[in-house]
């Protein structure tokens, strides 16, 4: 079986989103656009006052609770790291402002979860992450009530676009490795029975996200005469400062205006009428 | 009746005017607040506006005690950046169409939501003139903060203010609602008087973690009493002290006049390098609008005085070169300056690197030749900018990335949070300053419930704070009566 592996996967992006290096390359939002993109979401989904939702692998509850609050619905988020559950527990129990949302472990493939039973279903930045992703979509859309919707963003690249240098941890960071192209998404959707698919391209916030990285590789390069060794091991990781980063990540914002690289939108909705 | 008839013998010898003529503007009359045409004058290396209203006569106030210095900050003007959309139609002209409308020349920077109306002050000197009116509901809150969105795509910071937004009991929502809707940076303006006193208050604040944007007036009693009202030192100090304890970080804003205070603003600024939890100081002239206490046009402080004040006052510890004008709003509204703080060492980032090489626009058209000058130019837009939050990670990082050639810096970001210091002078436009010029370029704008964003200066002084207040204040009592 897989799990170990997967685990070990998540495990190992968890890490690399904490790292120094992440953050500051990344910044506090970990994924393109943000909360702002998660409204954006709630939004095309639909969301009303006292709605049920799932978040599939929610991490930290960041936008399990942002949506609880904006849109006044019930959020459910499953996330397989033990110790972003009991983070994401805490973070409700500490905030000012309550949500209601709950937050469960379990492997958000084969969510523990009623069928049938919520108003839509959110998975941010996750499918690409996913081993099997069919299973995945067709476990989300069980969790829907009849007319309930499907909404996820994520990276979007066309397949046989993936620069081999990034066929490593910094792909990964920036969930490159198992992403889809514009069609593989559309193709999940309907292929799980999904209707009214609607996409829409939000790769201005992946163009944004790279100012940001392209601007944190300058200020690394810059200092990076000054260090002795091990610093330079700590700042780098496995990173290679002798590699042109720079001008990889301008490779990529080539990839993104070119239309090959992005990050998008998908809304499908579940056929048949609630109620 | 005199003679208008000269003797024939005295000599016809042709005057210099007293002035140099700098540039013909739009500005509004002091007293009737229509739009009326305006000159700005060089006298004496100073700079004035002067100005006829067909109906009340000539006016002359003084826009800057330093000539040079205004018209050096000009090349600093950077191009401005179109927001996703507009709310309003191009119609009657500037000012008269705010917000934001087509012709206007810059995004919004920093957006205000003033929440409420009352206060628990009375100060004789307020801008917003605090005191019976409206309270926004979250509902309204939440749709401003959309459409801020939807309007900005990123929007950088928002600032609750009032009023006193911390007597409003739905603020902590207000704030958690900013936060959930992804916006960079939240900050609270607030005169601190329950951050001081109520325990509870300043628990929940502590968790939500906005900026504290704290009216810090000065360090003497009697600067106060004038221009508060009442003695309120001790509880700044106590309010500034809890705000230390519960890990917020504040920003000391304090309003500088003539005779007052402008002779403590070394001291305020020695006060905040100090104090563990100020992460800068903003000065701010005076501004005539609302309420305020009786003042002489051609006798007000202006941006060069605070400056000039700062100098004098720290013995040594700044220069004049270490502050820089703002170039995303009009370069003659603001100039900042950083400062890496290591216990007794104060370093301005000026002093590391030649900041007008990269952000003087006009004179450099070129950037300099060395590696990454764009992401520099890039890190240093963001310090000077309106939208730069000392104590956010972004200012860090940017403080980073901008003075990494000269200053061997560790590399954590929380460790330069806690020890990047911002030093901000902002001078505000009254209505014997107003410039429609700047207006045009102003980046910081009230939000209003119908979805406008109005440039600060224009909201104060051309009459939409009171036509807002008015229909708020209205469509509350309408629906208190339903």
């Amino acid at each position: 079986m897989n799990d170990n592996t997967e685990m070990q996967a998540k495990a190992c992006c968890a890490d690399l989103y904490q790292s120094d290096m992440a953050r500051m390359l990344l910044g506090d939002s970990l994924h393109p656009g943000g909360l702002r993109l998660t409204n954006r979401l709630g939004r095309l989904m639909g969301l009303r006052q006292g709605g049920w939702v799932a978040d599939l692998a929610c991490g930290q509850g960041t936008s399990a609770a942002a949506i609880a609050r904006s849109f006044r619905c019930k959020v459910v988020g499953i996330e397989y790291g033990r110790e972003a559950v009991e983070a994401a527990r805490q973070r409700v129990l500490d905030a000012a402002i309550p949500s209601d949302s709950w937050f469960i472990q379990a492997d958000a493939e084969a969510p523990p979860l009623k069928p049938e039973s919520f108003d839509a279903v959110l998975a941010e930045c996750s499918l690409s992450t996913f081993l099997s992703k069919e299973v995945a979509v067709a476990q989300a859309a069980r969790l829907l009530k009849p007319g309930g919707r499907l909404g996820i963003s994520d990276v979007m690249i066309e397949p046989g676009y993936l620069p081999e240098e990034l066929d490593n941890s910094l792909g990964q960071m920036l969930c490159v490795t198992g992403a889809l192209g514009v069609e593989g998404y559309a193709q999940l959707f309907s292929g799980a029975g999904l209707e009214k698919i609607y996409r829409e391209d939000a790769s201005e916030y992946v163009a944004e996200l790279l100012v940001r990285i392209k601007a944190g590789l300058a200020t690394l390069s810059l200092f990076a005469g000054r260090l002795d060794g091990s610093e330079q091991g700590t700042i780098y990781g496995e990173l290679s400062p002798t590699t042109d980063w720079i001008g990889l990540v301008e490779k990529l914002e080539q990839l993104v205006s070119a239309g090959h690289l992005g990050y998008w939108l998908y809304i499908g909705e579940k056929p048949g009428q609630f109620g | 009746m005199e003679d208008s008839r000269k003797p024939l013998n005295s000599t016809r010898v042709k005057q210099d005017a007293d002035f140099i003529f700098h540039e013909f503007t739009r500005s509004i009359c002091p007293q009737c607040k229509q739009v009326i045409d305006a000159q700005v004058i060089i006298r004496e290396n100073k700079v004035y506006m002067r100005k006829r209203c067909p109906d009340h006569g000539w006016f002359e106030g003084i826009v800057s005690s330093d000539a040079k210095m205004y018209v050096d900050s000009i090349g600093y003007n950077k191009p401005g950046t179109i927001p996703l959309d507009f709310n309003t139609q191009v119609d009657r002209g500037c000012p008269l169409d705010c917000g934001l409308c087509p012709e206007h020349k810059q995004h919004v920077c920093l957006a205000l939501i003033e929440v409420n109306t009352g206060c628990n002050l009375d100060c004789p000197i307020c801008f917003a003139d605090a005191g019976v009116g409206y309270s926004l509901t979250l509902e309204q809150v939440e749709g401003m903060l959309d459409r801020y969105v939807e309007t900005e795509g990123n929007p950088e910071v928002v600032q609750f203010s009032g009023g006193e937004p911390t007597i409003h009991p739905e603020l902590p929502a207000m704030i958690q609602a900013a936060i959930d809707r992804g916006i960079g940076q939240v900050m609270v303006n607030t005169n601190g008087i329950r951050l001081a006193r109520d325990d509870r208050f300043l628990d929940l604040m502590a968790r939500l973690n906005p900026v504290i944007y704290f009216q810090f007036d000065g360090l003497r009693r009697e600067t106060y009493q004038t221009i508060r009202g009442e003695d309120l030192l001790d509880t700044k100090l106590l309010a500034l002290e809890r705000m230390a304890g519960a890990g917020l970080d504040a920003v000391l804003v304090a309003a500088i006049e003539y005779d007052v205070n402008l002779d403590e603003v070394g001291a305020i600024l020695e006060f905040g390098l100090k104090h563990p939890a100020v992460r800068g100081v903003v000065l701010q002239p005076v501004t005539h609008v609302g309420r305020h206490i009786p003042f002489d046009p051609m006798h007000r402080v202006t941006i060069p005085d605070v400056i000039h004040g700062i100098v004098e006052q720290t013995s040594g510890r700044f220069v004049l070169e270490d502050f820089v004008p703002v170039p995303c709003c009009f370069p003659t509204c603001q100039v900042n300056s950083y400062v890496y703080v290591d216990e007794e060492q104060v370093t301005p980032l000026p002093r590391l690197l030649k900041i007008e090489d990269y952000l003087d626009y006009i004179t450099n058209v070129a950037l300099p030749k060395v590696p990454d000058a764009a992401q520099i130019r890039e890190a240093l837009e963001g310090l000077w900018s309106a939208s730069a939050v000392p104590g956010s990670d972004k200012t860090a990082g940017q403080f980073q990335c901008a003075c990494g050639p000269g200053l061997d810096l560790p590399f954590g970001i929380d460790h330069l949070n806690k020890h990047i210091f911002q030093i901000a002078i902002k001078d505000f436009l009254d209505a014997y300053t107003f410039n429609v010029k700047q207006v045009m370029k102003c980046c910081v704008a009230v939000l209003v419930p119908d979805g406008r964003a109005i440039p600060f200066c224009a909201y104060n002084s051309v009459g939409y704070r009171e036509q807002v207040r008015e229909e708020l204040t209205r469509q509350q009592r309408q629906a208190h009566l339903e």
